[in-house]
Order: C-alpha cells, then sequence, then structure tokens
C-alpha cells in the first residue's frame, strides 16, 4: 500500500492577483478582456538582470515558481523535477520560424532555437538547483499536468524519492493572439471573464496562460496543504466509457461517489463543451458542490494545476471566494473533504485528466 | 515488481523502412546520409542528412486504411509507418490493443506543417498551428488510428525523448499499472531544426563522423520508431527480443546544450541504470552510443564510458552515421538495433571511423556475426542536460523464462 502523499508548498502566477497564496491578493478583476495573461511577477527579485534578459517568459515563469514554492515548502533540495507544458515554448519556436523564413536561412542566432525545446524549463530549473537528479516534461495537450501528478505517484511508490517540484506553465502570445483572430474557436471581444458560464449560447473560448508549482512530499508537516490520493488521464471517445472510468477511479480510492464534496471541472464557456461536462458531473455526483477554474486562468492545456491550487487551499481550511464556483453552485462556507479536477482538452475533447484531493486527517 | 519485455518492434529510416531492411543496412556498413535532396532548404545539394526518400503521400500509402484527407504530419506518418509493424510483430489482437497505453516521443512535432503554413494567409492555418504543431498531436493520430482507448501521453525531453519513453513504458508496467504499452517516437527533417542545428555550429555539411578525432558535427535524419512492451502477466511463451532490465533518467546540470567534458551525467545515468538492472559494468557487452559526432557529445561519452568501465569498455559504436541524429525518434531506434544486435548475435561496425579520440579507445570497426550479447546498454542525450540510459538482457522468451 501506498504511503501518503502530501502537497507541501504551492504557489501561482495567474491572470488574476495569487502571487502571496492565500486565494487572491485582491477582488476579482471583473474588467472585460479578449484574452487573459498573467500577471507578471517581479522578476528582478528572483532572477539577476543579465540573465533575465535573454530568458524566454516560459523559463522565467520556471524559475519564480521554482524558488518561490520551495520558499513556501521550506525545502532546500529537491529529488525530482516534473514539468507539464501543454503547448511547450511557443514563443521562442514562432521567434526562430519567424527567423528563418525571413532570412531565408541566413545570419540565424540560435538563442531562440535552443530554447525552443519544450525540456528547456525543466532543463534551466535544474541548472539553477544545480540538481542532477530525475528531470521530465510531459507535453501531451490537457493531460500534461495529469501525467506529471501521475510520474510522481510513481516516483513514491519506486521509494527512491522524498521530495519532487511539479509544475505546470503554459503561454499565449502575441502572434497565437493574432492568428486566433482567423479562427472562431477563440473568443476575440472583450468580455468580463467572470460571466463566462452566464451566457448560455456561446460558441468560444477565452485564450488564458498560467503557471503553477507544488512540492510534493512523503512526509506531513504542520503546513501540508492536503493529501494527492490519485490520479488518471485516459483518451475516451464514447462518453458513457468516460463515466465509467470516472466511477471506478473513485471507488479504487475507497470511497463512494457521494463523498466526493466539490468538483473542480474544466468548464470553459463554450456552451456544448460546459453542457456535457455538466451532464458527466450531474450524472456522477447529484449533489456536490461545483467549482470552475478556466473563468480565472482562461483555457489552456496544463490549466488544471491551477485548480489544485485553489483545491489544495480550499482543502487547507481557507474559504474558497464565492467567484469560483459554477454558476454561482455553493452554499457559502463550503468545507470540502474530497475534491475531484474534472479536466478535459478544449479542441479536441477526448482528452481527459482526473485529480483526487483529501483533506488531511489532523 | 513486473518484468518487462519487448515484444515487438518497428521502424523506418534513411536505411530502410521496416525492421528487416534496417537489419540488412546495419549488417551490411550501408549508410543513409547523402546531399539534401527533398527539404526545401538553402543547403539543398550542399548540406547532408539522413532523408527518407519518399514523399508523404508515398508514405501515406504504406499505412492501410489511412485517411489523406485529414490533417496529419510527417512525423505521424513516420510513427504510423512504425506502430504498425511493431503491432504487427507483437501479434496483438484488437481485444489487446483497445486499452493500449500509447506513450510517444518527439522534439518538433509538426514544425514540418508549421513552417510551411505558418505565413499563409488563410484561416486554415490557424487550425494548422494549434492542431498540428501540437507535441500530443501524434499520440492522438495513433489512438485514433488503432481505435485505442486508454492512457496516451507524450514526452520532450529533447534528443532523449523516446528513451524517457521507453522508461516510462516500463515503470507503468513494473508497477501493474499497464500490460501493454506502444512507446516510441519520430521526428521529420525541417528547415527549422536543420537552421537550428547549423546556427549552433554542430552540424557537419559532409557525413558525421561519431567518435573520430576529427568529428565535425551531425547529421539530421528522420526516423519513426516503436516498441511493444508487455508484462511478464501477458507475455506467456511469446517470442521476445529482450527485457527491459534497468534505466535511468538524470539531468547534468551543466549547460543548455553543451555536455560536461568529463560526460559527469552520462556517468551519473549509467552508473545508476546499472544498479536499477543489478548489474555490474563488467557484464555489460555491448554499448550502444548516443554519440551524435558532435566534439563535445563524443568526448563526454567517452569520458562517462571510461569512468564508468575503466580500461575494459565493452565493444562500442554510434549508428548516427548511418540513420543521422533522429531526435525524437533516436532514443528509440538506438534502442531498436540494440535489441537487433542481442536478437541476431551480431554487431555493426561505426561508420566512417578512422581516428581514435585518444589512443586504444576505439569503437567497433568491424561488423561481427555470431556474437554472445547477454546484457546491452543503449545511451540517449539531450539537449537541457536531459540524459537517459537503458539496459537491455537477452532473453529469447518472455516470462517462462524466468
Amino acid at each position: 500500500m501506498l504511503k501518503p502523499i502530501y502537497i507541501n508548498g504551492i504557489h501561482s502566477i495567474a491572470p488574476q492577483a495569487c502571487f502571496e497564496n492565500g486565494f487572491f491578493d485582491k477582488e476579482l478583476d471583473h474588467s472585460p478582456k479578449s484574452n487573459l495573461k498573467i500577471i507578471p511577477p517581479k522578476y528582478t527579485d528572483y532572477i539577476a538582470g543579465k540573465k533575465l534578459r535573454r530568458m524566454t517568459k516560459l523559463i522565467r515563469l520556471g524559475l519564480v515558481g521554482t524558488q518561490k514554492v520551495m520558499e513556501d515548502a521550506k525545502v532546500k533540495e529537491i529529488d525530482s523535477i516534473i514539468i507539464a507544458t501543454g503547448n511547450g515554448n511557443i514563443s521562442d519556436t514562432q521567434k526562430f520560424v519567424n527567423a528563418v523564413l525571413d532570412n531565408d536561412e541566413k545570419m540565424l542566432v540560435p538563442t531562440s532555437f535552443v530554447q525552443s525545446t519544450n525540456n528547456v524549463v525543466a532543463g534551466s530549473i535544474a541548472l539553477m538547483l544545480k540538481s542532477e537528479c530525475y528531470n521530465m516534461t510531459y507535453t501531451h495537450h490537457n493531460s500534461s499536468f495529469e501525467m506529471a501528478l501521475l510520474d510522481g505517484l510513481m516516483l513514491f511508490e519506486e521509494g527512491n524519492v522524498n521530495t519532487i517540484l511539479l509544475g505546470a506553465v503554459d503561454e499565449i502570445t502575441d502572434e497565437n493572439i493574432k492568428l486566433r483572430n482567423n479562427c472562431n474557436l477563440w473568443t476575440k471581444e472583450a468580455i468580463d471573464p467572470l460571466s463566462i458560464y452566464h451566457h448560455t449560447k456561446r460558441t468560444s473560448a477565452l485564450m488564458g496562460e498560467s503557471s503553477s508549482f507544488f512540492i510534493l512530499s512523503n512526509q506531513k508537516t504542520n503546513d501540508s496543504y492536503a493529501e494527492l490520493l490519485d490520479v488518471d488521464l485516459f483518451y475516451y471517445s464514447q462518453k458513457n466509457k468516460v463515466e465509467n472510468r470516472i466511477k471506478e477511479f473513485i471507488l479504487r480510492n475507497d470511497l463512494s461517489l457521494a463523498e466526493i464534496d466539490l468538483v473542480f471541472g474544466g468548464f470553459n464557456g463554450v456552451s456544448s463543451y460546459d453542457q456535457a461536462l455538466e451532464t458527466i458531473i450531474n450524472n456522477l455526483f447529484p449533489e456536490t458542490h461545483i467549482a470552475a477554474y478556466k473563468h480565472i486562468v482562461g483555457e489552456h492545456p496544463s490549466s488544471s494545476a491551477f485548480a489544485m491550487w485553489m483545491a489544495v487551499q480550499n482543502l487547507s481550511g481557507k474559504t474558497a471566494p464565492k467567484e469560483i464556483y459554477y454558476k454561482n453552485n455553493s452554499k457559502s462556507n463550503h468545507k470540502p473533504k474530497h475534491i475531484l479536477i474534472l479536466h478535459k482538452a478544449y479542441l479536441s475533447e477526448e482528452d481527459y485528466g482526473l485529480i483526487l484531493l483529501k483533506k488531511i486527517c489532523s | 515488481m513486473k518484468r518487462v519485455f519487448v515484444t515487438g518492434m518497428g521502424a523506418i529510416s534513411a536505411i530502410g523502412i521496416g525492421i528487416e531492411a534496417n537489419t540488412t543496412s546495419l549488417r551490411e556498413g550501408k549508410s543513409g546520409i547523402k546531399a539534401i535532396k527533398n527539404l526545401d532548404t538553402i543547403y539543398r545539394g550542399k548540406y547532408s542528412a539522413a532523408e527518407i526518400d519518399l514523399s508523404n503521400d508515398e508514405l501515406a500509402d504504406l499505412i492501410p486504411h489511412f485517411d489523406k484527407n485529414k490533417l496529419h504530419t510527417r512525423g505521424q506518418l513516420l510513427s504510423l509507418i512504425a506502430v504498425n509493424e511493431a503491432l504487427d510483430d507483437a501479434k496483438l489482437n484488437r481485444e489487446e490493443t483497445e486499452d493500449l497505453t500509447i506513450i510517444t516521443a518527439n522534439t518538433i512535432a509538426g514544425m514540418d506543417i508549421t513552417e510551411k503554413y505558418y505565413r499563409d494567409s488563410k484561416a486554415e492555418l490557424q487550425y494548422y498551428f494549434n492542431r498540428a504543431h501540437s507535441s500530443g498531436e501524434t499520440s492522438r493520430k495513433i489512438a485514433d488510428y488503432i481505435k485505442s482507448n486508454g492512457l496516451i501521453t507524450t514526452i520532450t525531453t529533447a534528443c532523449s525523448s523516446s528513451a524517457n519513453a521507453i522508461i516510462l513504458g516500463s515503470r507503468l508496467i513494473r508497477s501493474g499499472r499497464a500490460k501493454r504499452v506502444l512507446v516510441g517516437g519520430s521526428d521529420p527533417i525541417t528547415k527549422f531544426s536543420l537552421n537550428g542545428f547549423a546556427s549552433l555550429l554542430i552540424y557537419d555539411e559532409h557525413a558525421c563522423k561519431p567518435f573520430d578525432k576529427n568529428r565535425n558535427g551531425l547529421n539530421l535524419g528522420e526516423a519513426g520508431a516503436f516498441l511493444v512492451l508487455e508484462s511478464e502477466d501477458v507475455v506467456g511463451s511469446k517470442q521476445s527480443y529482450g527485457e527491459v532490465l534497468g534505466f535511468s533518467n538524470r539531468n547534468e546540470a551543466y549547460h543548455a546544450t553543451a555536455s560536461s567534458p568529463e560526460g559527469k551525467g552520462a556517468r551519473l545515468c549509467i552508473q545508476e541504470a546499472l544498479k536499477n538492472a543489478n548489474l555490474t559494468p563488467s557484464q555489460i557487452d555491448f554499448v550502444h552510443a548516443h554519440g551524435t559526432a558532435t566534439p563535445n557529445n563524443d568526448e563526454s561519452e567517452l569520458n562517462a564510458l571510461k569512468h564508468v568501465f575503466g580500461n575494459n569498455i565493452p565493444p562500442f559504436c554510434s549508428t548516427k552515421s548511418y540513420i543521422g541524429h533522429t531526435l525524437g525518434a533516436a532514443g528509440a531506434l538506438n534502442a531498436i538495433y540494440t535489441l537487433l544486435a542481442m536478437k541476431q548475435r551480431f554487431l555493426f561496425k561505426n561508420l566512417n571511423f578512422n581516428t581514435p579520440i585518444e589512443k586504444d579507445y576505439i569503437p567497433i570497426i568491424q561488423t561481427k556475426e555470431n556474437v554472445d550479447i547477454n546484457y546491452a546498454l543503449s545511451n540517449a542525450f539531450g539537449f537541457g542536460g536531459n540524459n537517459s540510459s537503458i539496459i537491455f538482457s537477452n532473453s529469447p522468451k518472455g516470462g517462462n523464462n524466468a
């Protein structure tokens, strides 16, 4: 039997102010936006200016996230680095593609080519920490973060690690926003992001980005936020199979469906997409509270990591602001014991991710 | 902990379509590296690469029931050709592929499509960029093609990506989470990668010379390479190519692209793989090196081998001088060739070798037949300090051989 796994440190940078943990730093921003970009931290507090200038956004986020989450967990050393990024380093990929095309393959500077590899975040973290440990990057759409968690679970099971650094980063670039205008699947007009679930006929999603980091440990501390019970990811095209797999997932953890008292669903405001997800949740968990996260961070593959950042704070006893609930679906001051995060891909809807978290019993 | 067996393999590279053709070329010392002919680049006719001489249309014709009208990338075509061969080879039936775990690896994914359509003003551009470019799209394409509903994922750790796919697949089986896993990788040759390595000044315009003192950089290659891994629980009396005995994934934490001259990352990785396989260095009969032929990699890798094996480095070679550096496919292709050497009892020679880096450190220069290889090491190293090593053991039969 696997020993419990604790989440001992958390950190997130999102389109809403949340740098200091404790849910949000201030009232949530309702101002209309056509895409949700992160509020950048003061990078110079964490990375020396000379290095910083050459560094791409994803690496910056990774290095800040690593320092902040290790500080939060009060750890000096880690023995595994696992990064999830569904889209990878789009900035540098675009930069190098543009350079190749603009200069007709001549006089190229390799910096953006080197940084374009999707493992550049995990590699840069290893360099910063001088950490020669296990180092992995998952780049599979929306279930990248869930695979990173599953890898972490297995590493603990294999018995060679005590402290894992696990992060999820995805970015949007100005070039993506420009490209977006060719495509009806993405929202172009500005809208209050917190209102996306209250429209009944939306057909496009708000692009977003975020960076979330966690310290997983096999040791409980006074500051542990929550327990990671289990994780699953799968690729199903048949809807009835999806419900069965979720049910089996809950049951294999010796829980009944009724014991799941909060579900974070990957709703993105696209009516048909949200309805499909809502049907699954209502069929399996008719009594549960439902929360959302993409109205805060926007649609992007690894957004479920931000859901986990919220969920573990909720489980640690912090009261969630009312805005996180889907269509205000909650009694006030709800204190959940078991949270399920149900994440689903947007453009191909068959990729699913499940994360099961538990309140720590004192 | 469940034991892991390799029961099927498939490969397409510049030295052949299919395992048999690849084996023949290795035996005959036939390289696939030539002046670039197909890629639309200013280096066409000037630089060398290991291209597969088939257009995307011709590749698609090799895949039964493939829908050419649906968006696809060259990497996906190369993958599906190798996947079909590997699944046939492992003789998996429909029921067994239904919940097959699929782990693919790549480094540049749909870059061939991206660089072609990036400046296209049509609306479909966004579609191409979003869908084809994404790393995870190949795994989905495979899952759709074989109608599998299970765990699927994608790894990118630069040039060690598909070695890590084998490692993850093995760990899923060892833990009992999976019974059968399809693992592998692919990458096409693109202007993006060619110019990237050229701008780093590590691209040899002539055929590359791994482990030669006068080596001058790598050549790119394109390939698709896949393996079927099965748990001892289900393998029964099926013939296997070998057992995945141990592995390691380590980061060197030295430099973004270069390896440390002393090869610390590679050394840690090989040592940990030996420990994981419960073997001593002297038990290794063959080392299939990463050997990219860049001045930096080969020096570093050789120093790591010297450190681990002392004066008794087992016969070693690189096959990059046959197939080029196939990036996302490199780790899986290296593993496949390693298993072929074991199974068919031959050692292939390291092509284009003339002068040793250091006296006495000479790779295999003559093809040898009837060689017993009980344990072999396969290396894959990448940018970002990502190093991986896998050790295979020769076990002609599956679980019954225990």
